[in-house]
């Protein structure tokens, strides 16, 4: 029978969802902090005893495989700054993007909560989140193939620039451009979702008021 | 239209609560009823309302012209 009583779930669960969903976001956004972190600084946050900080070439994430020609020396903080920069924007993307969604979401799952699933507020949140996972997921992978593109371009401009990343590699190789399509994925199945909540709502519009 | 139903309970001698009990509808969706802020009733629910109370529609409702 329906009623116009709100029903509320149980608190504790959706406290813990939440609190979940947020140390997931903070964790994946430390993550990929560490990694732009190391990327445009060359060296690892930590070292301890006296260890020498600077990490090797193949530490980039674009970079599959780096070796030195015997004998020589060469690290990450070596190649172009702008270099670095650029190839640590699919990290910095992410730590917004993580944070954003879980901003997002946990909007989403109080609504829930707090009985109200189908107001336009939860379907706007839904949609921002399903747009911001396909957009941020589109220019990760368009920064990341860029960037990707970028390392080639300067590890091969051998002209009259000596060693172009820094040091004489004897074998460089790329890794191949990452696309999130889980990501992008999971934006595609919040539309769909987002369209069943509009009908939702339409639904409970029809039957509010119905004794 | 406008529900009558408060009228109908006085005269049979019933509480809202008891309808209720009769019934199986809720207080809350009775009490709807009862205030006419409703906006749509169920066959169901009137069919069970009316059998409770040994009444008829025309007796439970009436249309009043818009004040």
């Amino acid at each position: 029978m329906m009623t116009n009583v709100t029903h509320t779930r149980k608190p504790k669960s959706v406290q813990l969802a939440v609190i979940s969903v947020w140390i997931v976001a903070c964790l994946a956004a430390l993550g990929s902090a560490a990694e732009a972190f190391v990327t445009i600084f060359g060296r690892t946050p930590l070292a301890f005893g006296g260890a020498d900080p600077r990490v090797q070439l193949v530490m980039l994430p674009q970079i599959n495989q780096a070796e030195l020609r015997e004998g020589a020396v060469g690290y990450l903080v070596d190649i172009p700054l702008w270099l670095r920069v650029l190839c640590a924007t699919p990290a910095l993307l992410y730590i917004v993007m993580a944070l954003v969604a879980a901003f997002l979401i946990a909007r989403v799952l109080q609504e829930i909560s707090a009985g109200r699933p189908f107001t336009a507020r939860v379907r706007k949140n839904l949609l921002a989140l399903s747009f911001l996972l396909i957009g941020a997921g589109l220019l990760y992978g368009t920064l990341d193939a860029t960037a990707n593109r970028a390392v080639f371009e300067v590890a091969s401009n051998f002209g009259t620039e000596g060693f172009p990343l820094g040091a004489d590699y004897a074998v460089i190789s790329t890794d191949a451009p990452r696309w999130p399509y889980f990501m992008i994925t999971s934006g595609v199945v919040g539309l769909a979702l987002s369209s069943a909540f509009k009908a939702g709502g339409r639904l409970q519009e029809e039957t509010d008021g119905l004794v | 239209m406008v529900c009558h139903l408060d009228k109908v309970l006085l005269q049979r001698g019933m509480t809202l609560t008891e309808l209720s009990v009769r019934t199986g509808i809720t207080m809350a969706n009775l009490s709807i009823l009862k205030t006419n802020k409703a906006k749509a009733v169920r066959f169901t629910t009137l069919t069970a309302v009316c059998d409770a109370l040994e009444t008829t529609p025309g007796e439970l409702f009436s249309i009043e012209p818009r004040t």
